[in-house]
């Protein structure tokens, strides 16, 4: 453990639901020590989400709480106790960063804002992900995955030209603002360590979306072009689902070759980029009966080899049978007390020879005592009292 | 005053992966130094998708791309051939005082140039080299060709994304991008925390396909825990209802909306001046609502066709019910909220002009970080980063220029490649 990037790094994580959660399970994985502080009796939100086991719902077996929460420690705490603010105080003394996600009233109404941490802690980093930012008209605006995808930009690019706009499914977009939060957070923490103070790092979920949209943004400016919805990518239906065409007019050729069909090189209607546009259906027509008979990893791996940058629309399925991702250990299996031996997504990246495992996520409160009693060296006899007056 | 004024990278990106990880460093306050050759410019200088100032490309269309000159701010840019020998040794001797790479390249690419990261490290032996393919530099598909809309497909983003009922969507956006674009800084700088302890550097293989597979958590252990595999649903949402996106006044305009609560719809019947739908037994809770979505959509539909999309959007805020706006580019620049926390940039660059440009994400209360230099023209530090890092007099550096071996002006076979 003590060959981790972020060892000795201490983490008091406050997030909930997604963004927040998934940057603090980065800096968990990298090897930082990071407590998860949650309600008592119910824990993190994502606790009572699924997926579940047969859809059975129990706190320690949702899939999603599971993923996001791996290598972290779980203690319970009400923070709407003044006792439960000053025991959080107390760990704040001693952590180098905090992670919140809460709406942006909430930190400074519980007296618990960057200006009075910052007394306790002069070297902390606060990282806050919020909705919309600290700031602004839209402060304190309610908001959700499809919400905040629409006032990117990015949502209205997405779909059939004439028809309403799509999102993608599940929630890409929370993951990338905690992809942000986890940057911005070591970014801080760098100039904490060189110089000895922290700072409040501001993230705003609308924000992360709109600077991604920069190709857009960038022709916007420079030609006045808004752009927006056009036709689809050529998409193939072959044995067992969906290959795509992404073919540019160079590697064109080899497309007709691999499928054995040499005379649609010399049908006028295919010739050019712009004529296979305008008779796409046409095309699919030719090409369809070639992809139907295989599956669509057969015709993945069989473009690639003939030099065609096809890709096939992988489902999770899929992906549990890659070879690429076995030859990669990208799935990892962890035990878990309750939920039992899983496969996970695991972390897209290899740190040289630095020790990747992943450890499981916590039971609800289930490090109390080594880091109450251990840690902040209260007795198990306080533990009990703090237990009976709501305050873990 | 900025928070990495202490670190130097060298960016060999291309495209959009490499140049946007290095922007975030460069923006942050690093000294980033942008390496490319005349023989091989980053591929946008050229191929630049029309997008020039006012469309026109003018004298030195490589210094007006827009592509370029978006995600390559606050960085210099040299040129270096670094399949010349001479180029290698000037590469190494820069990396000998530089911290961090970063590259973009096909598996294979940076072996091939002589420059893997064993090299690097025998030159530097603290040097970080952060790799970001589409696939990871090991396996049986590392060789694999892919634009970003392939990797939306293979890691599994596409599978889930589409009208309901119908196949899955293909997108022309490039999602494993910008996560492992924006995630690779972060491993960087934990990385560099790693090499002031252990003195030592490490090689940091970042894949952007299972960065998008991370994206996509829930959806996969689904699968794991009951095999169950998720079908794209459009805009729906497995229990929040109603959740669309609805027209709206206009050509192409439109508004979301998520109901999270029966006190929020009952709040929506109110504004909709349809209180009588609060009462109506097929939409009196969730459930309800969820089996007559079709229905209800249409009956929002025709309450936001009339109205412009921000008024609906501010009307069900005030109420604390969540609404956006779905923006185009346009809209952006004019948004309030953006303005008011300045997110965008005024940018001046010498051969294309004033324009704005979004700001970073990452707000540091300490540090107002933001855009103090345009994009680089092609090769414009040269003599200031030769001279002044290197030390190289001028007759050296001329001598390089007649060599061929660094310059400002794309070779013809570069600007005829596209």
């Amino acid at each position: 453990m003590s060959k981790r990037v972020l060892s000795g790094i201490k983490v008091i994580d406050l997030t909930h639901y997604i963004a927040g959660p998934f940057c603090t399970k980065l800096m968990a994985a990298l090897g930082a020590e990071t407590i998860k502080v949650e309600k008592p009796s119910e824990g993190d939100g994502t606790r009572k989400m699924g997926p579940f086991p047969s859809d059975k719902p129990d706190p320690d077996k949702s899939g999603l709480f599971l993923y996001l929460n791996t290598d972290k420690k779980s203690i319970t705490l009400n923070l709407k106790t003044q006792t439960g603010r000053e025991v959080l105080k107390e760990l704040i003394r001693e952590a180098d960063v905090l992670v919140e996600n809460f709406e942006p009233r909430v930190m400074p109404s519980l007296g618990l804002d960057y200006k009075a941490l910052e007394k306790i802690n002069p070297k902390l980093v606060m990282t806050s992900i919020s909705n919309f930012g600290q700031t602004g008209p839209y402060r304190d605006y309610k908001a959700r995955e499809i919400t905040l995808f629409a006032v990117s930009g990015q949502m209205y690019n997405l779909g059939d030209k004439g028809r309403e706009p799509l999102k993608y499914g599940g929630s890409p977009n929370q993951y990338l603002a905690g992809v942000v939060g986890f940057t911005g957070t070591m970014v801080a923490l760098h100039h904490a360590e060189k110089v000895g103070t922290g700072q409040h790092v501001d993230i705003s979920i609308m924000e992360c979306l709109v600077s991604t949209h920069y190709q857009d943004l960038v022709q916007y400016q420079y030609t006045g072009t808004v752009l927006g919805r056009i036709r689809r990518m050529g998409i193939l239906l072959c044995k067992d689902g969906f290959i795509s065409l992404n073919v540019q007019a160079p590697q064109w050729p080899r497309l007709p070759m691999l499928m054995g069909m040499p005379e649609l090189l010399e049908d006028s209607r295919f010739k050019t980029m712009e004529s296979r546009r305008i008779h796409a259906d046409e095309l699919e027509a030719y090409l369809l009966p070639w992809t139907i008979e295989r599956s669509k990893e057969e015709v993945y791996h069989a473009g690639q080899a003939a030099g065609l940058p096809l890709g096939y629309v992988a489902t999770a399925e899929d992906l549990l049978k890659s070879a690429q991702y076995k030859a990669r250990r990208f799935f990892v299996d962890i035990n878990h007390p309750v939920a039992g031996k899983l496969s996970y997504p695991g972390m897209p990246f290899k740190m040289g020879n630095l020790p990747c495992e992943q450890g499981r996520a916590p039971l609800l409160g289930e490090h109390n005592e080594e880091i109450y009693c251990g840690q902040l060296g209260y007795a198990k006899g306080d533990l009990v009292r703090l237990r009976a007056t709501g305050v873990i | 005053m900025s928070a990495l004024k202490d670190i130097r990278v060298l960016d060999l990106g291309t495209y959009f992966a490499g140049p946007n990880c290095a922007w975030h460093l460069a923006t942050m306050g690093a000294e980033v130094i942008k390496i490319e050759s005349c023989r091989h410019p980053d591929p946008l200088r050229i191929a630049a998708r029309e997008v020039y100032p006012g469309g026109e490309p003018g004298e030195r269309p490589w210094n007006r791309s827009g592509m370029i000159n978006e995600r390559n701010r606050n960085k210099y840019g040299i040129t270096l051939d670094l399949t010349a020998s001479r180029g290698k040794e000037i590469f190494l001797r820069l990396i000998k005082i530089s911290d961090v790479v970063v590259e973009n390249f096909q598996a294979g690419v940076m072996k091939r140039l002589g420059m893997d990261y064993p090299v690097l490290a025998e030159a530097n032996p603290k040097i970080i080299l952060l790799s970001l393919s589409s696939q990871g530099l090991t396996g049986p598909e590392k060789d694999y060709r892919s634009f970003g809309p392939t990797l939306e497909q293979t890691s599994g983003l596409l599978s889930i994304t589409g009208y309901p009922g119908e196949p899955p969507y293909i997108s022309s956006l490039a999602f494993p991008d910008l996560v492992a674009g924006t995630l690779g800084p972060g491993l960087i700088l934990a990385a560099l925390r790693h090499v002031r302890r252990a003195g030592k550097g490490v090689h940091i293989d970042l894949s952007q396909r299972e960065s998008a597979t991370n994206v996509i958590g829930e959806v996969i252990m689904d699968y794991v825990m009951n095999q169950r595999l998720w079908e794209p649903m459009g805009n729906r949402h497995p229990f929040m209802t109603p959740h669309g996106c609805y027209r709206c006044k206009g050509e192409d305009s439109w508004v979301t909306i998520a109901v999270s609560s029966d006190e929020e719809w009952r709040q929506l019947c109110g504004i909709m001046a349809r209180t009588e739908l609060a009462e109506d037994s097929r939409f009196l809770n969730a459930l309800a609502r969820h089996k007559h979505q079709e229905k209800l959509d249409k009956i929002i539909e025709e309450w936001t066709r009339g109205q412009d999309h921000y008024d609906i959007q501010a009307k069900l805020q005030e109420v604390g019910i969540a609404a956006g706006a779905v923006l185009d580019t346009r809209e952006l620049f004019d948004d309030p909220h953006l303005g008011e926390r300045q997110f965008f940039e005024k940018v001046t660059h010498p051969e294309a002009g004033t324009s704005l440009h979004p700001g970073t994400p990452i707000r540091l209360s300490k540090m107002p970080e933001g855009t103090h230099m345009p994009a680089p023209c092609l090769g414009e530090h040269n003599t200031y980063i030769y001279n002044k890092l290197l030390g190289l007099s001028d007759a050296e550096i001329a001598e390089l220029e007649g060599e061929g071996l660094i310059g400002i002006v794309p070779t013809k076979e570069a600007l005829e490649l596209h």
